[in-house]
């Protein structure tokens, strides 16, 4: 996956696009303020310059799981809840969960999100589909109980589908065949998030991976996150 | 109920014996006065607050508590490494002082091991009550399956729990080792149904030559075993921390750091409960202000470890440079939650300066605010180092956030103490809270000094 940093204007279109996707919670005013929202993909606002009369500027960087490839939230879990998939992905196997949240305090892009009360409840206090919002909810996509930790899944069942979907043709998964919610499709103005093979010479994405100016998140090349993201500039 | 309970100590001065120690110690088992019952019912009453408010929390999910992102630990971690914390200074008291031969310890040691049994237990209590599924705690443990399941070795969480289980089994064997001859003692007196308990709980001891022959290594080669455990259970306890890679948490300085702390809130706690007991109880001749002076030069020696520690941790997140980590000692002093930082600095570090001076050490009302300073500091200690360095996200910024705690967070704080008390109340009502034999073997016995005369 990639994302064009020069691109992207903060419209957050991905990040509905994830909400619609993977049976978000929206949790309300309350818990907003005690920043317990869902956004598996948020846009952070950064503002920079201002020092020595320089003006002012707002700086946008879309943020969700990086999939690290030497994920700190995977070695802390006790019971394995998050582990990494054969294909590169970190998994989170929500019915395996206790909430130790210990992965959440380990995670240096603070992308993962615990269920502090049971939002799918109907009739609960915290209820966030109430009927006739119980209807949109994705049926590929499991509603987590409370108490559990969830994260972006780079659209796993996405993944899969196409994968199965190969496999009864019979083929190899195609370039661009795999697209995660918040890419292209939803960021249609600007086509900042792609997602492709790296190998391709067709997609965009793959030419993001490769473009030279490409940077993962700078400052933290540690656990390997997998998102590269162009910018002339450094992500903030 | 034990014989001797009215009876006044029989001599206020002159050295002690044999038969006022007896006596003197079996007073603590008789009527204790309506003091303790107005204690023993506040404890119970907390503990009861503490239930209710866990069952808010089972029933509508840990947001009932104050967390917030990235705020994911904080008051139920925080109480958790403050009573195992306080749970330490109970085995250094009872089995590396024993291995040193430190007769003073005597007095003491049975309040600080059943402060440590119990404190263990309540610390065991908040790694399920903080966990958000905690129906399924048993998942933790390695248990044999059917899917072949087993907990990740890999993970500081499983260390603690082996480490945790490891001291509260060999800190209740020790306790309960220790007893045997005191409860003989006054199983010979009790009646009633304490008598039966008494006599299931003495494990069939008559103090002949054999047994005591046999019991005295048996207790040597346990303090032996329990005292690695001291320095091993805060180690893994504070690698919860140091394995994460939040800055402020991951230093190697956390487990000699945490050992200190741990032995140093200890040790303040001993005080703090043992001036209130010896009022309580009438054991001013036995608990005497020696005794509280040695234990708060054991305050005073870690407090001074503590002390260090802060300078280095603060004068190495400087040293580094313009890092996460710099970033996360400059909001510790100067962030949202400044009044956590410098509370726990001052009560810590500055405050233990004070004991270098004898008279501090040798006033027992002193020492009694300051180890309650000491307290209130070591468990804002542990809230720092959780939950501000938590709230103070230095890597992403844009989550940082505040923290308030609510009465979810405060109601199973103070059912811990309920709980805790509870257990430590009813034990030294119930049990012999100084150990008779071993305080006898610092006395000269009875009739050998007459003996030698004749």
């Amino acid at each position: 996956m990639a994302i064009d940093l020069t691109k992207c204007t903060g419209c957050s279109a991905c990040v509905t696009a994830c909400y619609a996707e993977n049976n978000l919670a929206t949790v309300g005013e309350e818990q907003m303020l005690r920043h317990r929202q869902m956004s598996w993909m948020r846009i952070e606002r950064y503002w920079r310059g201002g020092e020595g009369g320089a003006p002012v500027r707002g700086v946008v960087t879309p943020m969700l799981c990086q999939q690290c490839e030497l994920a700190p939230c995977e070695p802390v879990c006790p019971v394995f809840a998050a582990y990494h998939t054969p294909d590169g992905l970190n998994g989170q196997v929500y019915n395996r969960c206790v909430g130790t949240r210990y992965c959440a305090n380990n995670c240096p892009y603070k992308v993962r999100y615990f269920n502090w009360h049971n939002f799918a409840e109907p009739g609960g206090a915290w209820e966030a589909w109430p009927s006739p919002l119980d209807w949109q909810l994705n049926p590929d996509v499991t509603v987590r109980e409370k108490g559990v930790m969830e994260k972006c899944t780079f659209c796993v069942q996405r993944i899969r589908g196409a994968q199965n979907q190969a496999r009864l043709e019979d083929r190899t998964v195609l370039d661009g065949e795999i697209v995660p919610a918040c890419a292209w499709p939803s960021c249609r103005k600007t086509r900042a998030a792609t997602t492709s093979s790296r190998l391709s010479t067709r997609n965009p994405g793959s030419r993001i991976s490769r473009a030279s100016s490409t940077a993962r998140r700078p400052e933290r090349r540690w656990p390997s996150p997998r998102p590269h993201r162009l910018s002339g500039r450094p992500a903030r | 109920m034990a014989q001797p309970t009215t009876a006044p100590p029989e001599r206020a001065t002159g050295p002690l014996t044999y038969d006022y120690v007896t006596r003197a110690i079996a007073r603590t088992l008789g009527n204790p006065g309506r003091g303790y019952y107005v204690l023993l019912g506040s404890a119970v009453t907390l503990l009861g607050i503490g239930i209710v408010c866990l069952l808010f929390l089972l029933r509508y999910g840990m947001g009932m508590a104050g967390y917030s992102m990235p705020t994911y630990w904080a008051i139920y971690i925080t109480c958790f490494v403050f009573w195992v914390g306080i749970a330490h200074s109970g085995t250094l008291i009872s089995a590396i002082l024993y291995l040193f031969r430190s007769g003073w310890r005597t007095a003491v040691y049975r309040v600080a091991e059943v402060m440590t049994v119990f404190a263990v237990m309540t610390a065991g209590l908040f790694p399920l009550i903080h966990i958000g599924r905690q129906w399924f705690f048993y998942w933790l443990l390695p248990y044999p399956n059917e899917r072949g399941l087993w907990p990740n070795f890999k993970s500081p969480l499983i260390w603690d729990e082996f480490a945790v289980g490891t001291y509260f089994t060999v800190s209740a064997c020790f306790l309960i080792m220790g007893l045997i001859p005191d409860i003989a003692a006054v199983r010979d007196v009790a009646t009633g149904w304490r008598r039966k308990l008494y006599a299931i709980t003495s494990l069939g001891w008559r103090g002949t030559n054999e047994q005591w022959r046999h019991y005295r290594p048996a207790y040597l080669y346990l303090a032996a075993l329990a005292t690695p455990l001291v320095l091993s259970v805060h180690s893994v306890v504070s690698w919860d921390f140091a394995m994460a890679q939040v800055p402020a948490w991951h230093e190697t300085l956390f487990a000699p750091y945490f050992v200190a702390g741990a032995i140093y809130s200890g040790c303040a706690m001993v005080i703090t409960l043992l001036v209130p007991m010896r009022k309580l109880f009438q054991l001013e001749k036995i608990v005497t202000v020696h005794h509280f002076e040695n234990l708060s030069k054991l305050c005073l020696l870690t407090g001074m470890i503590v002390c260090y520690a802060y300078v280095i941790e603060n004068y190495v997140a400087w040293y580094g440079g313009p890092t996460p980590e710099r970033d996360a000692f400059w909001y510790r002093a100067f962030g949202r939650f400044w009044w956590a930082g410098w509370t726990m600095n001052i009560c810590n570090a500055f405050l233990p300066w004070l004991l270098w001076f004898k008279k501090v050490r040798t006033n027992i009302t002193a020492l009694f605010v300051i180890s309650i300073f000491v307290n209130v500091g070591m468990w804002m200690e542990r809230f720092v180092i959780i939950a501000v360095h938590l709230a103070g996200e230095p890597f992403e910024p844009y989550v940082r956030a505040g923290y308030n705690a609510t009465w979810a967070d405060w109601g199973i704080m103070a059912g811990s103490f309920g709980w805790f008390f509870m257990w430590f109340l009813l034990f030294v009502k119930n049990f012999p809270a100084v150990s008779v034999a071993e305080v006898k073997e610092e006395l000269p016995a009875p009739r050998r000094a007459a003996a030698r005369h004749a």
